[in-house]
């Protein structure tokens, strides 16, 4: 008989690789958190309040410059617009992105814009329940600064005001701001010119009450974030060492597969599975978006992610089932069709809502499912009928890890009764999955860890004279973890050519057939010598 | 650190912003509307060609900086609107305000130096200021050999991003607010003056408030981004405001460099309190000398009992009742900006004056 590679390794070349694993984790979080940048940046921008002066709207705008040798005739603040007798008709918000002196790249990845109005309180002119502000938008791309600009995107968008004025609504009171939430505002997959021109007005139609109990507007301001082209570099190197790392790992794997004489049994077609989900998330096919304009990629990459994570989550599954040593139903994937049901269905709603969202970006990058009541609803539906797939998962999850646990003790008390084959068989089953357990309480453990600094720091450490970037260490050593984690399953639970006891009696054989049916069923067991066995027993006999 | 000042952009400065004889005429020579770019440089030309020169490099900050100003002193009068001594500014009477160390100077200084700050930042924002850049970054510039690639400061934008504004904005105001006085000699007026344009400053730098956004895997908070927000500058008047009420008096210490507070187990100023040395006149009666304009035919509550009651605000010499007519505008059709169409009505009012 034959287990997998790691019953059979010593204690010392397990260390060793143990050693090795743990020194190339250190690396990759040493690679995020002292040569990467943060993740993002954030740069916020003031809208310029131009005046446009045209009746008429042409179906070739005209298009207003906050700066720069053409900019728009402009105002300082609305007093200025009282005195020069302008309507709110006439004014347009101008925003460059990005700032003087400064391109945007193409190794920013995405574009995201978060809107958040000044709003002045005022006794008569207060902002009423429910109100929504509609927004005139336009977005135009230039690549030097003296081309013209060309529309790249139009659109009236509705959001919500969900303001708080803190303060008692007196007439001492008038000029302080309300608290009004951030806005979304617009999302770009991509960022593929260098400049970028946005030109919004608030129209006001009296009659169809739009814009009218807003308030008094003061400034509109955006807030623009971007993924760091450091980061970006970074991220897609580790990426492009990852991709053949795996795919060498699989293509051993699958050839130590292959060499059996019997077919893969259910757990080695789901670890191969997913090595190759990893694979798929690794390859750096984000390196087309520096020459390309894709504006798919962000959702791409979703979609990736959602497939690893369901294949990881499944593949827990499954090894715990394979190896509830009782169980007399295993080898099939029709077994565990009921827990694996909540994981797709789980990941299906998550996936049509990135498509409703990213998705519908993709054409209007303005658009948000925020934005009105049905998408709103529609968004939590999803939201949480995925979070009780995760707690179903999680649940069944638990109570299959229990049984297992429970079996272990089962088994551990009949060991010395047992044959040396037989004990050596149920020893091996037990390590495997403790230590598989073990690791993966350990990776789950520290990805929630990292989670919980990255969300609760600053940002970044001073560490001695280094700045430790917690944010992208979080990213690369999270990611640099779970590959590791399907290489060494891939690596450990491939199958092993060493065998159990040299000596095996056929006697005891025939007094367990009924346990045989079992074993004939498990990775550890052959029905035949591999092929190199084959030739070298025959070779034997000539 | 200070940048090394040439003499002419010392003058420059000084003609700009300090306040004593020569600029009292700039700071109070008239109504706010004085104070615009164009009147600073014109003022300058009396200097030599060299401050035209600098106006002509660096127009827009020095724009910025009146800006700030004029911001400051609006949230002056804001803020001191029910009290005896209103920061009205459009007189001779308030350079001599300025040209004290009591409470009111100290609030006069930390406004204008906050406002500066403020109105800088917000000209960042909008991108007119070319200067603001990746100078104060607080991101890790690329590996030194990309670093070599290109100007600097593009390669920095690209890497990591830049800095917050706020840091450009705190930076010019401390150079024009501070430039002359810190050259100049350390006395105690200037100690004071220094300390309370730097808790000026701070009352904006320290209070920017962050702000996050998830925009992770299906909007999760795997992936948050934060940056900072600037307070609103009614926030940064209302905190000055609670500073000048609890403001710590001081006097010189034997080295001549240090402030000590007067008085007995009072804990010394830090850098966010005011300062000053000298105890307030009562406002009361106009007095050249003292910069105050009097109360007498102030507006009053009469109902009220702190310090816009008339009581207080009229030094109990009373205040007489008048009815007046006014028009004002009624049925108004409000818009989120601009004019507003509104119809005039006939309104009467019940005002209490100070005797």
């Amino acid at each position: 008989m034959a287990g997998a590679i790691i019953e059979n390794m010593s204690t010392k070349k397990l260390v060793i690789l143990g050693v090795i694993l743990m020194l190339f984790q250190a690396f990759s979080f040493m690679v995020g958190g002292l040569i990467a940048p943060s993740p993002t940046a954030a740069v916020s921008y003031l809208a310029t309040k131009c005046v446009d002066n045209e009746k008429t709207h042409h179906k070739n705008p005209k298009w207003f410059t906050p700066w720069g040798p053409d900019q728009c005739s402009k105002i300082k603040d609305f007093d200025e617009a009282m005195v020069k007798k302008i309507e709110a008709n006439n004014i347009v918000f101008a925003i460059h992105i990005p700032p003087p002196n400064t391109e945007m790249s193409t190794w920013f990845q995405f574009l995201l814009l978060i809107l958040h109005f000044d709003i002045a309180f005022k006794i008569q002119n207060q902002i009423a329940d429910g109100a929504s502000i509609t927004i005139d938008v336009r977005l135009a791309y230039r690549d030097d600064k003296l081309s013209e600009w060309t529309q790249m995107a139009h659109s009236v968008e509705q959001r919500k005001l969900s303001c708080n004025f803190t303060a008692a609504k007196t007439i001492e009171n008038e000029g302080r701001l309300y608290d009004c939430d951030l806005l979304p505002f617009m999302e770009l997959g991509s960022v593929a010119h260098k400049y970028y021109l946005l030109n919004v007005r608030l129209p006001v139609n009296e009659r169809k009450k739009v814009n009218i109990g807003i308030g008094e507007i003061n400034d509109m301001r955006l807030v623009g974030i971007h993924q760091n082209g450091g980061f970006t570099k970074v991220w897609f190197a580790m990426k492009t060492f990852l991709t053949p790392s795996v795919l060498i790992i699989m293509i051993w794997y699958w050839k130590r597969i292959t060499q059996m004489t019997r077919p893969p049994v259910l757990l080695e077609k789901v670890i191969f599975a997913l090595g190759i989900s990893m694979t798929f998330i690794n390859i750096p096919v984000e390196w087309f978006s520096v020459g390309f304009d894709w504006t798919w990629m962000l959702l791409f990459g979703d979609i990736r992610q959602g497939i690893f994570y369901a294949m990881l989550l499944s593949f827990w599954i499954i090894f715990c089932g394979e190896h509830l040593m009782d169980q007399t139903e295993r080898n099939r994937f029709s077994v565990y069709w009921k827990q694996v049901i909540p994981i797709v269905f789980g990941s299906f709603c998550l996936f049509i809502f990135d498509m409703c969202e990213r998705g519908v970006q993709l054409k209007n990058p303005f658009y948000s499912i925020w934005a009105s009541d049905v998408g709103t609803e529609l968004a939590m539906a999803f939201i949480i009928v995925a979070g009780i797939c995760a707690c179903l998962y999680f649940l069944f999850l638990c109570f299959m890890v229990f049984q297992v646990f429970r079996n272990i003790s089962g088994k551990r008390s009949c060991l010395p009764a047992m044959t040396k084959a037989r004990r050596l068989h149920y020893e091996g089953l037990i390590f495997r999955f403790k230590f598989l357990m073990l690791v993966t309480l350990a990776c789950a453990a520290m990805t929630v860890i990292f989670f919980i600094i990255s969300q609760v720091s600053e940002g970044h450490w001073l560490w001695g004279g280094h700045t430790v970037q917690v944010n992208s260490a979080f990213f690369t050593g999270i990611y640099g973890m779970w590959n590791l984690y399907v290489f060494a399953l891939m690596f450990l639970y491939a199958p092993s050519h060493k065998r159990y006891g040299d000596e095996q009696s056929s006697a005891d054989q025939a007094g367990n057939s009924g346990e045989d049916t079992q074993l004939t069923t498990t990775i550890t067991h052959v029905d035949g010598p591999t092929e190199i066995y084959k030739m070298t027993g025959k070779e034997a006999q000539e | 650190m200070t940048i090394p000042l040439s003499r002419t952009q010392l003058a420059l400065f000084f003609i700009l912003l300090c306040p004593v004889n020569i600029i009292g005429l700039w700071w109070a020579v008239g109504s706010p509307l004085v104070m615009d770019p164009n009147s600073i440089c014109r003022k300058t030309k009396r200097l030599a060609g060299k401050q035209a020169e600098l106006c002509q490099t660096q127009p827009e900050i020095v724009n910025e900086v009146a800006k700030g100003a004029k911001l400051g002193v609006r949230e002056c009068q804001y803020q001191f609107r029910f009290r005896r001594w209103n920061c009205t500014s459009q007189n001779k009477y308030f350079g001599k305000i300025l040209q004290q160390d009591i409470r009111e100077t100290a609030f006069v200084y930390a406004i204008t130096a906050a406002g500066v700050t403020h109105a800088v930042t917000q000209a960042c924002s909008m991108g007119e200021l070319l200067q603001c850049g990746c100078e104060a970054t607080r991101s890790r510039g690329p590996p030194p050999r990309l670093a070599s690639m290109g100007p600097t400061e593009g390669v920095k934008w690209e890497w990591g991003g830049c800095g917050d504004d706020v840091e450009f904005g705190y930076e010019k105001s401390k150079q024009f607010m501070d430039a002359r006085r810190r050259k100049g000699k350390s006395d105690i007026r200037t100690l004071i003056d220094l300390h309370n344009n730097e808790a000026g400053r701070l009352a904006v730098k320290n209070y920017m408030r962050t702000e996050c956004k998830c925009h992770g895997l299906s909007g999760s908070c795997t992936l948050r981004t934060c940056w900072k927000k600037m307070p609103h500058f009614r926030e940064v008047g209302d905190r000055l405001l609670e500073r000048f009420n609890g403001a710590s008096k001081v006097m010189g210490g034997n080295d001549g460099k240090t402030l000590i507070p007067v008085g007995q187990n009072i804990k010394p100023p830090d850098k966010q309190d005011l300062i000053y040395s000298a105890e307030s006149p009562d406002f009361c009666l106009p007095n050249r000398k003292t910069g105050s304009l009097g109360t007498r035919g102030r507006t009053c509550n009469s109902t009220a009992l702190d310090v816009s009651g008339c009581d207080l605000l009229c030094c109990e010499r009373g205040h007489r009742d008048e009815t007046v007519v006014l028009e004002e505008n009624c049925l108004c059709r409000f818009h989120w900006c601009c004019v507003v169409q509104c119809k005039k009505c006939l309104v009467r009012k019940e005002l209490s004056l100070c005797q």
